[in-house]
């Protein structure tokens, strides 16, 4: 035994602060889970807590992430240290008083507080770093004392001595102090492109460089600590350990691959992520050696949970290895793949391995209580429903990823996804149940240290080299230089995936941008804020990549000067609805309202959260809120909008040799939304088409919020859109006229176009539109009333309408809405003279009650009648 | 070219390391120490009689 063993004669670690932060971890972890539960309730009940900001989708979400790790995790892993750091140095941690400060910050300052600020719409749009500014703050400093309070014993130990557990807990530490400022400070301060690929970093070094090193840190303890025998190899674990903090780092702008990011940078990110898939298998292989001899499910709760953290990681580093190569990445990108990614990594990995850490502690502190059955079936219960969800998510993942590539519509992805949210709720009771028993297990049972010396006895290894634990000053040397070097690849990190590219795109933006570009208005601005803060940037992309799949379905690929003024960015890793880069005009301002207030009235299945809270009790009646927010998604995609296709053609030959960035001025079209309304209306022929049986679904899916079920023009959205749908029944329509505004909208109007659906749907659709006309026939009209009614039309109606009823009278240029047309459209008698008299609120066509007589408005109306061709009319307009 | 050199400098340096693990035998030997100095300090506290209390830093904590 060497003399810090013998030093080592008592138990040295600090009961009372495992204790509290091991509580602390629990509680944030129940609460944590708590804000996962009704995330994903949300998605098959989405109005389960409307009426509540507090309790928002996006808040939610932002509280669960940043509570699982902050709250859960880095209380976990402070108890492990108090535990562990003790007996890997032999030496005391600086100081208990420290400890309870630390502690305090942690809990007291930055996890409850943060959880209020997000709860309260005070946050900060970037993954993993949700909290504020204020937060980030403070967590900051904890994490400085915490190095203060754990680093000097590892240091007066000597490093050729360290342990590879101290090593983790050392870089943990060290690159998480240097790490975490890029994520959550830097992304503020830059913007656009260049704010994504720091927030990049960080969402890869949060997992990479805090959550792993520490989790790891675990494992190398309780491996050896538990089975009685020392690890498999100490040069693999190292070789491990310094592959992970020099690859680490640069793996993050994986996570923007097919952006506007430089290719150099993200081809890096893709080659350093394909490496530490191999430095993983290494460190794998060194652990799984390591517990040869412990059978295939260990007897220890502990070591089980640790070999399940093993095999965790392993899977989602292969996952993550393969899944950042451009060829997958294309593919599942964006989807619920990735969420299962993250869930496997904190979920499974770290949470297993943080629990076998405090499992471990547990059993060996004499004074706390623990109840190996609940423990047990805590692991089962954790295994079994972590197990379920990832494999749930990532087949999710597949089916959005496969009707993404399609000419579908987005909704048919939601749809499609809805069993699989179902299931993740389902899965979510088993690992409710297993925290809880966890938590029964560690406060239950019987006090006193389980693990006896009897028989802890039998496992005491014997160093077989005595000679060989003098210091070896060459080891230190290497050590010192490896570390330095290591601290070199972070900053390398830093310029390679950082400062470089936003160099280049600087020098992009200034080729490429207009002259001059719009900045938003103060309301944009303040509905910016509210977008970041409701998290609508975990559902919404603005960011459309460099892929035929993302022109096709949503247009242009984003160039870097489009998203300049947005800081923190707002692209998003995320779409479960579509991307909004240019959502400004895809939908009228009506719309807009009834579908932030209640988005299933306008699109049956959708199921975004109603923001009710913004409203005066009517979508009529938008609070100021609502307002901003609106005019904030009116303003995307408008800059490059109103200097499309000037603009695109004047730079064009400025980056000729940025094959990328002529890729976006090749798109065909700057947006291609289906529902987009188009001013210049294309004819849609259905000639030799099959209408498809889908029609009454189609209806019911797309339609029938408007039109209602009936087709009378009262479904729940109708009274807050001006001018009000259409009642069907009471027109009567040409084939091809249906047709036209079912691909093409009605500019104006809330009237979307269908361009996504198929041709035999669309078929469908008119077949459906038509069947529920019931206009019956218009009583007789005499000759002189349809001379006199022929004489009003010219007078009045012809201006816009036209003279042949077409609605192409030559003042339409200047009309918001195009006037009807009569050739092709029939309202009955009744609705045409209700609407003479009463005009269209939402549209032009004024009132005419006052200014005609009952004798004229009845003879202009049969007038109008006579004009309707039906299938005849085949001019395409 | 940034491939490269992420590429190259990961197989220098873990090339290097076992160059020196594998042709240096005291230095593959103090390499593996920490190991079995862990596990004597784990089996030395698991044997150790457990006490009320123990004195961390000049501090009576509750152990």
């Amino acid at each position: 035994m060497t003399q810090d063993n013998a030093q080592f004669a008592q138990p040295a670690y600090y009961t009372q602060l495992v204790r509290a932060h091991g509580f602390a971890a629990l509680a944030a972890l129940l609460v944590s889970v708590v804000f996962g539960i009704l995330v994903a309730v949300l998605f098959v009940h989405p109005d389960l807590t409307q009426g509540s900001e507090a309790l928002s989708w996006g808040r939610l979400r932002y509280a669960h992430t940043q509570g699982i790790m902050l709250g859960w995790l880095g209380n976990a892993f402070l108890a492990f240290l108090y535990y562990g750091v003790p007996i890997l140095t032999g030496r005391p941690v600086t100081s208990a008083r420290l400890g309870w400060v630390i502690f305090g910050l942690w809990n007291f300052v930055a996890v409850i507080p943060g959880w209020i600020l997000v709860l309260n719409g005070i946050s900060q749009p970037l993954e993993w770093a949700e909290f504020p500014l204020v937060i980030d703050a403070f967590v900051i400093l904890a994490l400085v004392l915490a190095a203060v309070q754990f680093l000097p014993a590892f240091f007066r130990q000597g490093l050729d001595s360290l342990y590879v557990s101290s090593w983790y807990i050392i870089g943990g530490l060290v690159f998480t102090i240097l790490a975490y400022p890029t994520g959550n400070i830097v992304p503020e301060i830059v913007a656009g492109a260049t704010s994504a690929a720091f927030g990049g970093l960080w969402i890869h070094d949060a997992v990479g460089l805090f959550v792993t090193p520490l989790a790891l840190a675990i494992v190398y303890f309780v491996i050896p600590a538990s089975s009685g025998r020392p690890i498999y190899s100490h040069f693999l674990s190292m070789l491990g350990f310094w592959g992970l903090f020099f690859f680490y780092p640069l793996n993050g702008t994986h996570h923007y691959i097919f952006s506007v990011i430089p290719m150099a940078a993200q081809i890096g990110a893709i080659a350093a992520s394909a490496l530490l898939g191999v430095i993983v298998v290494v460190v794998v292989t060194n652990l799984v050696l390591s517990m040869r001899g412990s059978g295939v499910i260990a007897r220890d709760p502990a070591l089980r949970f640790v070999a399940a953290a093993v095999l965790f990681y392993f899977l989602v580093s292969m996952q993550g290895a393969s899944q950042a190569q451009m060829s997958l990445n294309q593919f599942v990108h964006f989807s619920d793949w990735v969420v299962g990614h993250s869930h496997l990594a904190m979920l499974g990995f770290a949470t297993f391995a943080a629990i076998g850490g405090l499992v471990h502690a547990w059993q060996r502190m004499p004074d706390s209580r623990y109840n190996p059955r609940a423990v047990e079936w805590s692991f089962w219960l954790l295994f079994g429903g972590i197990s379920l969800m990832v494999i749930d998510l990532t087949i999710a993942g597949l089916v959005q990823a496969k009707l993404w590539q399609q000419t579908v519509p987005w909704l048919e992805s939601v749809r499609a996804s809805k069993p699989y949210w179902m299931i993740r709720v389902l899965s979510s009771i088993p690992v409710t149940v297993g925290f809880i028993a966890l938590a029964y297990g560690l406060v239950s049972g019987s006090k006193g240290a389980v693990v006896s010396a009897d028989q802890s006895s039998k496992t005491v290894s014997v160093d077989p080299n005595p000679s060989a634990t003098t210091a070896s000053p060459t080891l230190s040397m290497v050590y010192w230089v490896t570390g330095l070097a290591g601290v070199g690849f972070f900053v390398f990190s830093m310029v390679l995936l950082g400062l470089w590219p936003a160099k280049v795109l600087d020098a992009q933006i200034a080729q490429t941008a207009p002259e001059y570009v719009l900045q938003l208005t103060p309301s944009e601005r303040r509905g910016q804020a509210i977008y970041a803060a409701e998290g609508c940037g975990y559902c919404h992309t603005q960011q459309i990549r460099y892929l035929e799949s993302d022109i096709q379905r949503f247009g242009a690929p984003t160039l870097a000067w489009e998203t300049q003024f947005d800081s923190p960015h707002l692209w998003g890793t995320r779409r479960i609805g579509p991307d909004l880069s240019r959502a400004g005009s895809n939908r009228s301002r009506d719309w807009q309202f009834a579908h932030l207030y209640s988005p299933r009235s306008v699109v049956p299945h959708s199921i975004m959260p109603s923001y009710t809270t913004f409203f005066e009790g009517s979508a009529l009646k938008p609070k100021q809120q609502a307002k901003d927010l609106v005019a904030y998604i009116e303003s995307l995609g408008r800059a490059r909008a109103m200097a499309w296709p000037e603009n695109d053609d004047n730079v064009r030959e400025r980056v000729a040799d940025n094959k990328w960035a002529q890729m976006s001025f090749d798109a065909p079209s700057l947006s291609t939304h289906p529902a987009k309304a188009q001013s210049i209306v294309t004819p849609y022929s259905l000639a030799g088409v099959t209408p498809s049986d889908n029609g009454d679904n189609l209806w019911r899916d797309n339609c029938s919020g408007c039109h209602g079920d009936t087709g009378v023009g009262n479904g729940a959205a109708s009274e807050w859109l001006l001018p009000a749908p259409a009642n069907l029944r009471e027109h009567e329509y040409s084939a091809e006229y249906v047709a036209a505004v079912l691909f093409n909208g009605i500019e104006g109007t809330s009237m979307p176009a269908w361009r996504d659906q198929s041709a035999e749907d669309i078929a469908a659709l008119v077949e459906k539109v038509m069947s529920f006309s019931a206009v019956t026939q218009a009583p007789d009209a005499s000759a002189q009333q349809l001379e006199l009614g022929a004489q009003v039309f010219a007078q009045n109606c012809a201006q816009c309408h036209g003279d042949n009823g077409d609605g192409n009278g030559f003042a339409v240029d200047r009309l918001a809405v195009m006037p009807s047309d009569f050739t092709r459209k029939r309202p009955s008698f009744n609705e045409a003279l209700r609407v003479l008299n009463v005009g269209v609120a939402g549209t032009p066509m004024a009132p005419w009650i006052d200014r005609l007589s009952e004798q004229q408005s009845i003879a202009v109306t049969h007038f109008v009648g006579t004009f309707f061709a039906g299938e005849e009319s085949s001019d395409g307009r | 070219m940034v491939v490269n050199i992420v590429v190259l400098f990961a197989l220098a340096l873990g090339g290097g390391l076992f160059m020196l693990w594998f042709f240096n035998p005291e230095i593959r030997a103090r390499i593996e120490q920490p190991k079995f100095d862990f596990l004597d300090r784990v089996s030395a506290l698991e044997t150790t009689e457990q006490k009320d209390d123990a004195q961390v830093d000049g501090v009576t904590h509750e152990v």
